[in-house]
């Protein structure tokens, strides 16, 4: 092992003798690397970001959250389910109180509207109105102030808990808490103010207010359209909860055995695998763009290795003269190839970190370099090094050290 | 028997160069003793070159046995013939043949890294034959930077780092000028006196004459061998 080492040392140094020749050549010969490990690293940092971000969003939203809707998720066949009949307060309240303790349902009901404050007017803000259980089932936190109160939401009162966009764009640095806002010319009361959410695929999540519930219909009317919203505890199969709401909304609705339901319940699992998809394609472009340039560059490294190998025929001979094996001479020019690539991986990598904050600062895509990414850009371009090398490497010790020491 | 070095024994070497065949070396039979200090000479062409090539494991004949030190060299494959060039042969050439991008003391090291010396242990050896050889001072110099004797100088001290059994040189002073090329001579001829088998290829009389036996060569045959005379 001692010695297998020392000899790696000898053939990193010979390496590093031969490259310092021509230090141009050795960096043009890397350029196809670098540009494969270089994309294979960035989509890998994307797609982590996205995951990072993606995970925060998807807790955020509730992955164990169920929602009774006319419509199924991530269907292109909108206009199949147009006939059914919409969600209604009523249907709500029945499968609310059939559902029993362990599953928390709210209407949920939502609309855009412009918000105005003082000379400042931010548009297109979700308004959502909440119940008090809302608190519970979107996971709401509260920076200052405090959510509504039961019987604030029993009173329909006009009053408002406000994203964190909100209190950044609307009041600059001021106390939202106790300030009055308009939506759509209605006078509403700030009592509190949410969390920074952040953004997810291009939303931002912190461009939100609640009202109460009745607030809503109150001022935006009924032609709104409405969901259902059920939380389910950690300790319910989500699949279990899912036939329970199911058969509850059959019944609401009046629907025989056997017959075809006209609703629909969705989760968070078909974002998730809408998204599983998504991702799925971006890597197999980065693995079809990468494994592309990396064969440009392996070719590249093999045609510089060759160039190399006929340059060097004399002192390749002259190694053999005096005790060279074939295969101690493979294993050098092995490992002069794997160091052209090793450099261009590592180049790559430090290039790749660049990107991702480039991508970070210009673009909705968070990126961060996964430190996996790195290892695979790197093990990747050795890789290329060793398989391209190969057949330079075999010439290079198949040579005749005969006819090699006499070559001018 | 017991001080035999190279026992050659009907050596044949034929070319096949296109659809002709060329018989460079003509069944030769050839002792050489632990100790000689033998020339080969000969016109270009009539195969000196190759029986070098063949004496120094650089090559394999193609009917005939060569036994170095008893061991049946034309039997061997190419990594046993690497490891006998490496252990046993020390070879000086015409063109010098240093790497260029590395140091002289490098140069001298390179046999013993094939053979797995450890690096310290490489550089003593290498610096003490380099400094045999007096280019004590040029340790660190890059062969472009040493003069043709100089250069000849390292390629012999490369030679003897590994104490082969055989000092092989092919116009060792072909590259030099006469002056360098006598002080050359003279450290083979101190070589020889400390015990050292050298074979000397040349076609210039002057150096053959260096050696205590001469063996000519002619169309790939022994034409002449003076060590019946000598003896």
């Amino acid at each position: 092992m001692i010695s297998f080492l020392i000899k790696v040392k000898e053939n990193i140094l010979i390496a590093y003798h031969a490259l310092r020749q021509h230090p141009l050549r050795t960096i043009l010969t890397t350029l196809g690397i670098i540009i494969g490990t270089l994309t294979i690293i960035s989509i890998a940092s994307i797609i982590q970001g996205l995951n990072t971000k993606f995970e925060e969003s998807v807790s955020f939203f509730g992955a164990r959250t169920l929602y009774i809707q006319k419509y199924p998720w991530m269907s292109r066949e909108w206009f199949k389910y147009r006939n059914r009949p919409d969600i209604t307060m009523e249907e709500f309240y029945f499968v609310d109180d059939n559902l029993g303790q362990e599953l928390t349902a709210i209407p949920n009901i939502s609309t855009n509207k412009n918000v105005k404050y003082d000379r400042n007017t931010i548009q297109g803000i979700q308004i959502t109105g909440a119940v008090k259980e809302t608190e519970l089932v979107d996971n709401v936190t509260i920076s200052s102030g405090r959510f509504f109160t039961e019987m604030e939401i029993d009173r329909n009162s006009n009053k408002v808990v406000i994203g964190y966009s909100l209190e950044k764009k609307l009041f600059s640095g001021t106390d939202p808490v106790n300030k009055m806002v308009r939506i759509n010319d209605h006078l509403f009361k700030v009592i509190g103010v949410l969390e920074k959410r952040g953004q997810f695929l291009g939303n931002n999540l912190d461009n939100v207010c609640y009202i109460p519930m009745g607030s809503f219909f109150k001022n935006f009317g009924f032609n709104h359209y409405l969901s259902i919203k059920i939380k389910v505890p950690k300790n319910q199969k989500m699949e279990k909860a899912k036939e329970q709401v199911s058969f509850m909304t059959r019944l609401a609705r009046g629907l025989r055995p056997g017959e075809e339901k006209n609703f629909s319940i969705n989760q968070q699992d078909i974002i998730n695998q809408q998204y599983q998809k998504l991702t799925g394609g971006l890597y197999t472009a980065a693995i079809g763009i990468g494994a592309l340039s990396l064969l440009v560059g392996g070719i590249g490294i093999m045609n510089i290795m060759l160039v190399s190998v006929s340059e060097r025929k004399r002192e390749i001979g002259v190694r053999k003269a005096l005790g060279a094996t074939k295969r101690v001479l493979i294993f050098q020019f092995l490992t002069e190839s794997i160091i052209v690539c090793s450099i261009g991986g590592a180049i790559a990598i430090g290039l790749s970190y660049l990107a991702a904050w480039g991508i970070d600062q210009a673009t909705p895509f968070p990126a961060q370099v996964p430190i996996w990414a790195v290892f695979l850009g790197l093990g990747f371009s050795s890789f290329v090094g060793m398989t391209f090398g190969m057949y330079p490497a075999i010439k290079a010790a198949r040579l005749d050290p005969i006819e090699t020491l006499h070559y001018e | 028997m017991k001080n035999r070095l190279i026992e050659l024994r009907e050596i044949s070497k034929i070319y096949h160069t296109g659809k002709v065949e060329v018989e460079a070396v003509k069944n030769i039979d050839l002792d050489i003793d632990k100790g000689e200090y033998l020339s080969i000479m000969g016109p270009s062409g009539s195969g000196k070159s190759t029986l070098m090539n063949l004496i120094g494991c650089l090559d394999t004949p193609t009917k005939g046995s060569y036994h170095l030190e008893n061991k049946s060299v034309h039997k061997m494959d190419d990594s046993e013939l690497a490891r006998i060039r490496n252990k046993k042969i020390g070879f000086v050439f015409q063109t010098f043949n240093l790497l260029p991008r590395v140091t002289a003391l490098h140069n001298v090291e390179l046999p013993l890294i094939y053979s797995g010396v450890d690096s310290e242990a490489r550089k003593e050896k290498a610096a003490d034959l380099l400094e045999q050889v007096g280019l004590g001072h040029r340790k660190e110099h890059h062969p472009n930077e040493l003069s043709g004797g100089q250069r000849q100088r390292v390629a012999i001290a490369r030679a003897l780092v590994n104490d082969p059994s055989l000092i092989l040189a092919d116009e060792p002073t072909g590259n030099v000028d006469t002056e360098t090329g006598a002080d050359i001579m003279q450290i083979f001829d101190e070589l020889n006196q400390e015990g050292n088998t050298i074979i000397l290829v040349s076609h210039e009389k002057s150096i053959a004459e260096h050696a205590d036996r001469m063996v000519n060569l002619l169309d790939g045959e022994i034409a002449e061998d003076n060590k019946e005379i000598k003896v």
